[in-house]
């Protein structure tokens, strides 16, 4: 209860820093929505050309045209903050508190969150609004429900991937091109380019196994689709290991940390 | 000309000794430059796979594409791309004092005084993935064809950094303009599809205003025989860097330095 009301008055204060950027955040939401869109002028016009992929051009377009969406709303961006305040020494003000430091990055992705949903939502509906006659969305009932579920799931998987990159800071002194590394190969495992399902056949199985598809493809097929019941075990799965990896390595991570100046 | 020339060469030689002081990071980001070359292969091929043969695309000559856009952004990401990042920075923090200063052109040497060799990885791999691909589409070896491809390609890449470096200038109108450099990064990964499946609108933007398709879509279509006459690239080109010499005069004036 006293988490929930400290995570409260830190989010309100994000949110509240956040409106202090909100023309920052609105370009950043720009460049958001680009790669999606030549990837959905690129497909429509090869499907025109007579393209044969193997999802209905509705199933596509809808992708493409809220992929934007999920993929901003799993997101993270601690890594790099967690770790200058590692190597800087800022986490030491966070050790003597009585509030973990992770509480407060929660609170900063939720809050830039808020922002950035104001911000892209927008973009999304003329995005949505030029290819109308192609986006096909379901009625408001359980997949919603299920989207939801799946899509919180997503971003403490991706939460938590953040915290194991930028705990490397404990051992290393710049994380950035392990950052690098890790969103080139979100980028195309995660679906946020284009549809998984998209890929060769040969590929899909493990496509369909490794982790990064539950950080933005699977929400999304979730809601478009009807995924089986062994990939929703499995992104129960993946969000545990995820979960514990950046719980472990945390710990391990304290134990080797001297503030500055100590 | 020749102090540029050797002002160029002492930057050069500073940005490798900046890179053998943090060798590992520079082997990671090596890595990731070719990796960024090969991950964006995967979506381009997958496209031009289910394509039907009438488009006239197959996987050799989208090799080519996607190798011509590699060695080019490479080589931007080398030599452009870490100065136009630094922009912003400049004149928030009022760090363009410190370039303003020295006898050297400003605008000159505000775009070329940061490179990252680690980037140059992937215009090696680039070269060979387009090699490869002209191979394999049994593309016949003309010396005039790859000078006037180059010349394309050239012309792409001046053309787009000179875009890029408008959209950055707008950090002296606005508080900050950092982001906008992602939407340029974004905005040039069209240029590593085909023309061909853009609509006639999308592909003219991408031939004129944001030369993202002169960079690799364009040059591949060359290298296949397709006749293209060079005069108006050209023309455009230089009315755009002449536009951005006089954008840059205007936006330094409302620069208020440090103090």
């Amino acid at each position: 209860m006293r988490l929930a009301r400290v995570l409260r008055v830190l989010v309100t204060r994000e949110v509240t820093i956040m409106l202090h950027y909100r023309w920052w955040l609105a370009m950043l939401q720009l460049s958001n929505i680009v790669a999606p869109a030549i990837s959905l002028l690129v497909w429509r016009g090869a499907i025109a050309q007579g393209s044969t992929p193997p999802v209905t051009e509705t199933f596509l377009t809808t992708y493409l045209v809220l992929v934007s969406i999920v993929a901003m709303l799993t997101s993270s961006w601690t890594s790099g903050f967690l770790a200058d305040s590692i190597r800087l020494g800022g986490l030491s003000s966070w050790l003597v508190r009585p509030c973990s430091t992770h509480l407060n990055g929660i609170a900063n992705n939720i809050g830039e969150k808020v922002v950035k949903l104001v911000l892209l939502v927008p973009l999304v509906a003329v995005l949505g609004i030029i290819f109308r006659s192609e986006v096909e969305l379901p009625p408001v009932g359980v997949r919603w429900f299920a989207f939801a579920v799946s899509l919180v799931m997503a971003g403490a998987m991706t939460f938590s991937l953040d915290i194991v990159i930028g705990s490397l800071a404990f051992w290393f002194e710049d994380v950035t091109a392990v950052n690098r590394l890790r969103y080139l190969l979100a980028r195309i495992l995660s679906g946020s380019l284009i549809p998984l399902a998209l890929f060769p056949a040969a590929v899909i199985p493990f496509l369909n196994a490794q982790p990064f598809r539950f950080m933005v493809s699977f929400p999304l097929e979730v809601l478009l689709g009807h995924p089986s019941g062994q990939s929703f075990a499995l992104q129960v799965g993946w969000f545990a290991a995820f979960v514990g990896s950046a719980v472990a390595i945390w710990r391990l991570g304290l134990r080797s940390y001297q503030g500055a100046g100590a | 000309m020749s102090r540029y020339a050797r002002l160029w060469w002492s930057c050069l030689r500073q940005a490798i000794r900046r890179d053998l002081q943090f060798r590992s990071q520079t082997l990671i980001n090596a890595f990731a430059s070719v990796a960024e070359l090969v991950l964006g292969l995967i979506p381009v091929l997958i496209l031009t796979g289910t394509s039907a043969a009438e488009v006239g695309w197959n996987g050799p000559l989208t090799l080519i594409v996607v190798g011509i856009y590699g060695a080019c952004t490479g080589l931007m990401d080398c030599f452009v791309a870490p100065n136009l990042r630094r922009i912003d920075g400049y004149v928030r923090k009022g760090e363009l004092d410190l370039i303003l200063i020295r006898p050297v052109n400003a605008q000159l040497f505000a775009t070329l005084r940061w490179m990252e060799p680690a980037e140059l990885g992937r215009v090696v791999t680039g070269l060979g993935l387009a090699v490869a691909g002209a191979h394999a589409a049994h593309l016949p070896f003309e010396a005039g064809l790859v000078i006037r491809a180059a010349s394309w390609t050239a012309i792409g890449f001046v053309g787009f950094s000179v875009l890029w470096a408008n959209l950055v200038y707008l950090a002296f109108w606005f508080e900050s303009a950092e982001p906008i450099n992602e939407v340029a990064l974004e905005v040039r990964e069209a240029g590593r599809y085909p023309l061909t499946y853009f609509p006639k609108s999308v592909q003219f933007v991408l031939a004129t205003v944001v030369p993202a398709g002169l960079i690799a879509a364009v040059p591949a279509k060359v290298l296949t025989g397709t006749v293209t006459t060079l005069t108006t690239g050209l023309l455009l080109l230089t009315a755009g860097v002449a536009l951005t010499i006089l954008h840059w005069r205007l936006a330094s004036r409302r620069y208020s330095s440090a103090s």
